[in-house]
């Protein structure tokens, strides 16, 4: 089943087309990731889909419904969960109250404290920092925690924009491990990356987009292997 | 010893009400990066409404004076709710009016606007109000209470005891609620915010009835120091900018060490010589301001290139 | 407004005045003639700080006072001559306003609205209360107006000496703001980080526009208490902060005849309005409310519709052709090492974009900065160009240290930049954009500048022909008159680095020029920066085309985590496995996993 159907999308910030007509879909739990350089439109869609930035043209479905236009607040009551590039934790505020926020959308008190404990179990770390102000976290736990806090929505559809930004090595494998463990439960997600090979490694399908346009697309193991995607990074 | 002692009591009395006023622009600067610059025009009909409709209720016109035996505790706290709900309500208006068209777009367009939408307001009281100022007798009656032989006069214990209330409140609002997290997830970040699910607007025009009701606060809590009238607005609300910025806009808890600081400051320097008040609070602006831009405990901040 | 018209326009205004007397008009409406001069002085020098330099003041009420005092004080107690009292005025009205752009300059948004009022609130304080200096509501009585061959001004010579005061007002700053000063003052407004890379320092060109206003608004007083032979502490309040700045807004604040606008429009209403003082006020906070989102460019920018349409017909000079305008950017190209970087190192708390940093740029080489996302590149860039200070470390440029230096004075040494999101001087046009780049190089006197002299016209007139041959020569000699932001996308980024070629770099810094141009005009682009090292100039880009990078660089450095992990030619850059896993993730980590089916 089709969960996010996305037809010839259009975003422009000003005099600049980000945008320039995407189509792609994401299948019920399927990881689908879409890689592609810096400034190619990647977070401009995730922004799109999760009602951030204003559409242009074309449409948005999410489970059969029309989610064009939609504003951001309103997405993630329809199950749409948002990880954004740049994490953008509430570095004020203590990591527990940071996925307390992320249950804003959420009224049942119990569900929520005990999705709380859950989580502190999936990331022990977060557990051991609970009341420390989440902008003294390193930029792994931040992307932890805004994974974890997007995860509090009990999202249907997860968007993860680049997990692995600034992150070194040894980190970003970690983050993967944790996004490798979301899809073997069977979570939904849309995957934006820089990181080409781990992405794809990980991904049912997969997208290269350039300069606002999707130039490739296949399954995670066909692209890992396609020359064009090294040379999307790094030039013919 | 003792005009040291009652200029203290007094100087910590206007402090609270300026550090009451000064916390509501730190509400809606946090989420917006505005405040309304006319916040002085608010304090009028925080003032007058309640008195006003204590008048009615007494079958008098709305505009005479009261006697001491109807300023009853039950009547102030009656005009005080009164004041703030209308007051509060007017910060809506403000929104969209002077706050929305404006919001976000850069510039400071949105300081003509509210100075522009409390001149109108201010007007307004007059042509409903007239010119002239009401004596409002104080819930505690207007004999001074002795306390180490300063002469301390009732009712600015009561806007001490107030206003301090009402800041330990919000701050608690602030820290510990699902609202306070939601509005300082908003300052934080307003896309952030509107990931998790909150409605930004929402929580915006909040904050505007926060900062508009502290207003309408601090104006019934100060009439019967004042008096009520039209006027009494510009200079308080001038004196609680001055304290948000010496204290940091961006700092809840600044902003209230600011209104106390400036009060304290101003009733000393009374003490000594009335005219030089305006040019010491000036010079401490101006001292604050090169030594911390930010205030004393606001956050500094980085400009993106 | 065309030369011609303009000179009609003071024609007519100069006879009108002149036959003022045919009128028969008594006393009232020469006094709201007078007003509305009086008014359209202050009101023109703060269209100068508000309009043009971009900064709002709420307390010209205070310099207002300054100069009615200085009148009254300078005539009665120390008992100098009318017109000796009207000039000290003047230069008490820029000394206080230098008094109040030193803190105003240094700081932004609602402190700087906070430390006007202050100001305005601290001089009505002290000639209220300061009885035995300023006389309170009292008020001084007597003050001497100025005569001419002993003959006292009659309200009908105030009309003429105002009128007279306004048009050489007018035509100075109408020089003035024509040329390198008004465009710097729009240019600070504009984009203050673009203005420093061209190398004006913000600092200054507000404090020149506060004491310009400053001496409007003291001459403006001067005249009031002199015409007025009295002058009391009521004058001075809030409202009239308000109201100048109201005059302005509502006239059109960053037009010329904007203030003009305001003036008589603004007086007329007032004097109507005076019966009902209620509903004057009403209309002041209605203005200030309605009128900025109505008429955002005030009662001057509904005008100049009608202008733009006027100017369409223009015919554009075209550019010289087969003149090479890029030839003649730079000076004797350098060699060597032009710029030297150790250990350079910037944290923003926990982050560490730059971590200790080193690299030599070659003189006349194309250099590139490339790395992933969030690797630290246009904080790096930054650093160079002085817009951020770096934390510790050093950057010599031409054997010079300039780590520290603010920006506008590294832009005057020969570094040059544009930047990742465009900051062009959007409403300016592409020629004023150039001829802001060319800043540093037209060398104009303020005194020759405001009274338009030969040696100020033929600078600009240089200038001008000099912008045009170099948009001209970038393929932009048609668009050289549209504003900047009306250009198209990738237009828009050449005219970035036109500005910046201006300036005549030895150093160019480009920070993404590629970004969101399509592949023809991404080729164009490589082709314009051949052209500009062939003309000698030293080029380090940030960008992520790589095609782009690998054909015209010749040297790479690769930037990872805040770290430098690789320099060298392209071909060796594009085949450094720690490059591959820099973009492309670790290959070890796909293998391991495999599960990509």
């Amino acid at each position: 089943m089709t969960m996010l159907a996305i037809e010839g999308l259009k975003v422009r910030y000003g005099a600049v087309e980000a945008l320039k007509g995407i189509s792609l879909q994401v299948g019920q739990g399927e990881v689908v990731t879409l890689i592609g350089g810096n400034g190619a439109g990647k977070s401009t869609l995730m922004r799109a889909i999760g009602g951030l930035a204003k559409v242009a043209g074309g449409s948005i479905r999410f489970e059969g419904n029309d989610i064009t236009g939609i504003r951001g607040h309103d997405c993630v009551r329809l199950g749409i969960g948002h990880s954004p590039e740049g994490r953008l934790v509430f570095g004020d505020q203590s990591v527990r109250d940071n996925l307390v926020l992320g249950a804003y959308a959420r009224r049942d008190e119990d569900g929520i404290a005990s999705d709380i404990e859950r989580y502190f179990g999936v990331f022990p770390r977060l557990a051991e920092r609970q009341d420390q102000l989440a902008g003294t976290l390193s930029g792994g736990e931040q992307q932890m925690l805004a994974i974890a806090r997007a995860l509090m929505a009990r999202p249907k559809l997860l968007l993860l924009d680049e997990p692995s930004l600034g992150l070194a090595p040894l980190i970003v494998r970690e983050v993967f491990a944790v996004i490798r463990r979301l899809r073997e439960e069977g979570m939904t997600i849309l995957l934006v990356e820089q990181m080409a090979n781990q992405a794809l490694a990980i991904a049912d399908r997969a997208y290269v987009i350039e300069t606002g346009t999707i130039t490739l697309e296949g399954t995670g193991a066909e692209l890992l292997r396609d020359e064009r995607v090294r040379s999307a990074y790094l030039g013919a | 010893m003792t005009a040291f002692l009652q200029a203290l009591a007094s100087g910590l009395a206007l402090g609270a009400i300026y550090g009451l006023i000064a916390l509501g622009f730190n509400i809606t600067y946090a989420t917006t990066k505005t405040f309304n610059f006319g916040q002085g025009a608010f304090l009028v009909p925080g003032s007058l409404v309640g008195v006003s409709l204590l008048l009615l209720a007494a079958g008098k016109p709305h505009f005479g004076n009261l006697t001491q035996a109807e300023m009853t505790m039950t009547a102030y706290a009656l005009a005080t709710i009164a004041s703030v709900v209308v007051v509060g309500a007017i910060g809506i208006a403000l929104y969209y009016c002077a706050i929305k068209p404006f919001v976000g777009a850069g510039g400071l367009n949105w300081v003509l606007s509210t100075i522009g939408f409390g001149i109108i307001m201010q007007n307004t009281a007059l042509a409903i109000w007239g010119p002239a100022s009401i004596a409002v007798p104080s819930p505690l009656g207007s004999d001074v209470w002795r306390i180490a032989g300063a002469g301390i006069r009732p009712q600015e214990v009561l806007i001490a005891v107030v206003a301090v209330a009402v800041m330990v409140g919000l701050d608690i609002v602030l820290r510990k609620t699902r609202f306070g997290k939601a509005l300082r997830a908003v300052a934080f970040n307003p896309q952030a915010a509107a990931i998790v699910g909150i409605n930004v607007e929402t929580i915006v025009i909040l904050a505007f009835v926060i900062s508009s009701a502290l207003a309408g606060l601090a104006g019934i809590l100060i009439a019967p120091i004042t008096t009520a009238s039209v006027f009494i607005g510009l200079g308080i609300a001038l004196k609680a900018f001055s304290a948000a910025i010496v204290g940091g806009l961006t700092s809840p808890r600044g902003c209230m060490l600011g209104g106390f600081l400036l009060g304290i400051v101003e009733a000393l320097v009374g003490l000594w010589r009335a005219e030089m008040r305006e040019i010491t609070i000036f010079l401490l602006i101006i001292i604050v301001l090169v030594v911390r831009p930010s205030g004393l405990m606001g956050a500094r901040s980085v400009e993106k290139i | 407004m065309p030369a011609l018209a303009h000179a009609i326009g003071l024609a007519v205004l100069a006879a009108a005045l002149a036959l003022v007397p045919l009128f028969g008009l008594n006393d009232f409406y020469l006094q709201i003639l007078f007003t509305i001069g009086v008014n359209y002085l202050a009101a023109a020098g703060l269209n100068v700080l508000v309009g043009y330099a971009g900064q709002k003041s709420l307390g010209h009420a205070g310099l207002f006072a300054v100069g009615a005092y200085t009148a009254a004080i300078a005539n009665i107690e120390w008992g100098l001559s009318p017109w000796l009292s009207l000039l000290l005025a003047c230069g008490f009205g820029a000394v206080f306003g230098l008094v109040i752009a030193m803190p105003s300059v240094r700081v932004s948004g609602p402190s700087l609205a906070m430390v006007t009022i202050g100001f305005g609130i601290v001089v009505e304080k002290i000639v209220t209360e300061w009885t035995d200096i300023f006389k309170g509501q009292a008020g001084f009585y007597g003050i001497s107006a100025p005569s001419i061959a002993g003959v006292s001004f009659t309200n009908l010579h105030w009309v003429w000496f105002v009128g007279a005061l306004c048009i050489a007002t007018h035509l100075m700053l109408r020089s003035l703001l024509a040329g390198r000063y008004g465009r710097a003052f729009l240019g600070v407004q504009m984009a203050e980080p673009a203005a420093q890379s061209v190398g004006i320092s913000v600092v200054r060109a507000k404090t020149l526009a506060f004491v310009i206003s400053a001496v409007t608004c003291a001459l403006a007083g001067a005249v009031v208490a002199q015409q007025n032979q009295y002058f009391n502490s009521d004058f001075i309040t809030f409202n009239l902060s308000i109201f100048l700045l109201v005059v302005v807004i509502f006239g059109g604040s960053g037009s010329l005849y904007g203030p003009l606008f305001g003036a008589v429009i603004l007086t007329l209403l007032d004097a109507w309005l005076a019966r009902w003082p209620a509903l004057q006020h009403f209309t002041y906070g209605a203005l200030l409310l309605f009128s900025l989102y109505l008429m955002p460019n005030g009662i001057a920018g509904a005008f100049s519709g009608l202008a733009a349409r006027w100017r369409q017909g223009k015919v554009v000079p075209p550019a010289v052709p087969g003149h090479s305008a890029l030839a003649a950017t730079t000076a004797a190209a350098a060699s060597g090492e032009i710029l030297v970087v150790k250990d350079l190192y910037k944290a923003y708390g926990g982050i560490v974009p730059v971590r200790n940093v080193s690299f030599a740029i070659t003189a006349g080489k194309v250099h590139a900065l490339i790395g992933p996302n969030g690797a630290g590149k246009t904080t790096l860039l930054n650093l160079l160009s002085g817009h951020v200070a770096p934390g510790s470390g050093s950057i010599r440029f031409e054997g010079q240290e300039i780590a520290g230096w603010p920006a506008h004075r590294i832009a005057c040494l020969g570094i040059a930049r544009t930047f990742q999101n465009l900051k062009l001087f959007g409403e300016l046009s592409a020629l004023d954009n150039v001829l802001l780049g060319a800043h540093r190089h037209i060398e104009t006197g303020f005194a020759a500048s405001l009274l338009g002299l030969p040696s100020s016209r033929h600078a600009e007139a240089t200038a001008r022909a000099d912008a045009l041959a170099l948009l001209g020569d970038l393929g932009l000699g048609d668009r050289a008159h549209e504003p900047a932001k009306s250009l198209p996308y990738g237009l828009q980024r050449r005219l970035e680095i036109a500005r910046a070629l201006a300036s005549k770099p030895k150093l160019l810094l480009l920070d993404e020029p590629a970004a969101g141009l399509n592949p023809q005009e991404t080729h164009e682009l490589g082709e314009v920066i051949r052209r500009i090292q062939q003309a000698g100039v030293t080029v380090l880009l940030i960008e992520h085309h790589m095609d782009l990078v690998m054909g015209i660089s010749q040297h790479v450095l690769v930037l990872d985590y805040g770290a430098l992990i690789a320099e060298g030619r392209p071909e060796a850059i594009r085949r450094d496995p720690k490059v591959v896993a820099a973009y492309l993730g670790a290959d070890d980590d796909a293998a391991l996993t495999g599960d990509a089916a």
